[in-house]
């Protein structure tokens, strides 16, 4: 059963190739955000213009997919993993 | 006469055929504040491949309107009715999500300035169409085979020219390379999820199920039915 637009996702972030670790890893955002939110945090934190966000080290989902959507067709153990990068690490 | 597969593999090749050779009349407006000419230039009429995107058209409009545009950097965008649209959703997508009356041609509005960056997310033009459609094509790979290894793995050459038959509407060039990837069709196991679509079949849980969900999905139902999300969301 899939989860509900309006319940929390956990997301796990991890950092590729030379970009800085986050202190924090693990942090819940709302399923009815959409995937921009999570660029813009990553982009807070890591004090970077320029980021390269993917889903499952595969793709970059684009900006406007909700978190809830993501998380249904791509979560994994019950989170969803987002790899950053300062370059495009899979095109 | 024809097994019933056959006959719907013919119908499904039929319509990729017809989807891919169509084309949305449009009829572009310059945006009054962009005009810096006397008299105003005239709307540009063009056809839009209903699998193109359209940046893609703004060499051909920015030509025509070459001379009333005020000096300095473009930022382009469209407008339809008040509404910026979205470029990363193909022309025919648009169309007939927005255009619901017999409007022909289909009048847009084409803006030059002020680009609204709250709402759409930046466009560098080809590049990053083609950035969004790559990416689209691997999302769709990994929930058609739970990886996107088929499309990374293509070679330089494959991509470049995969891409080349989409902007060109070159539907042989796409399914010679296209089937390599092997993405389908795919069962019903593999269903898009979304939330609109969850919320849909609660509502009408003593109907069988969704549309389209009962029939194998091809790799346009998919990202056909994403763009449409994209969009109503």
């Amino acid at each position: 059963m899939a989860a509900e637009a309006d319940q929390k996702v956990v997301v796990h972030v991890r950092s590729t190739g030379d970009a800085p670790i986050l202190k924090q890893s693990k942090f819940k955002i709302s399923g009815r955000d959409k995937f921009l939110k999570v660029i813009e945090f990553l982009r807070r934190q890591l004090h970077q213009d320029t980021l390269f966000v993917y889903i499952n080290s595969a793709f970059s989902p684009n900006p406007d997919e909700l978190v809830i959507d993501l998380y249904n067709n791509f979560g994994i153990d019950g989170k969803l993993v987002v790899n950053y990068a300062l370059s495009a690490a899979w095109g | 006469m024809a097994a019933p597969h056959d006959e719907a593999a013919a119908w499904a090749e039929e319509a990729a055929r017809r989807v891919w050779a169509g084309a949305v009349p449009l009829q572009v407006h310059l945006h009054d504040a962009d005009v810096t000419a006397l008299p105003p230039p005239p709307p540009f009429l063009t056809l839009g491949p209903r699998i193109g995107y359209l940046p893609l058209l703004i060499p051909v409009i920015r030509a025509h309107f070459s001379n009333a545009l005020p000096p300095g950097v473009d930022t382009v965008w469209f407008e339809y009715k008040g509404l910026p649209l979205k470029w990363y959703v193909p022309i025919g997508v648009l169309f007939d999500l927005l255009c619901a009356d017999p409007e022909r041609p289909w009048n847009l509005i084409v803006h030059f300035r002020g680009y609204p960056s709250e709402i759409l997310s930046p466009c560098e033009g080809e590049d990053s169409v083609k950035w969004s459609y790559m990416n689209s094509l691997k999302e769709a790979t990994f929930i058609i085979t739970g990886n996107s290894k088929s499309v990374m793995n293509m070679s330089h050459a494959d991509q470049v020219a995969l891409w080349e038959s989409v902007m060109k509407g070159n539907l042989d060039g796409y399914k010679n390379i296209s089937t390599r990837l092997k993405l389908g069709p795919f069962e019903d196991d593999v269903l898009v999820r979304t939330a609109s679509v969850e919320r849909q079949r609660q509502q009408n849980s003593d109907e069988p199920e969704s549309p389209g969900s009962s029939k194998p999905w091809s790799l346009f139902d998919y990202t056909y039915a994403m763009f449409k999300k994209t969009l109503s969301t």
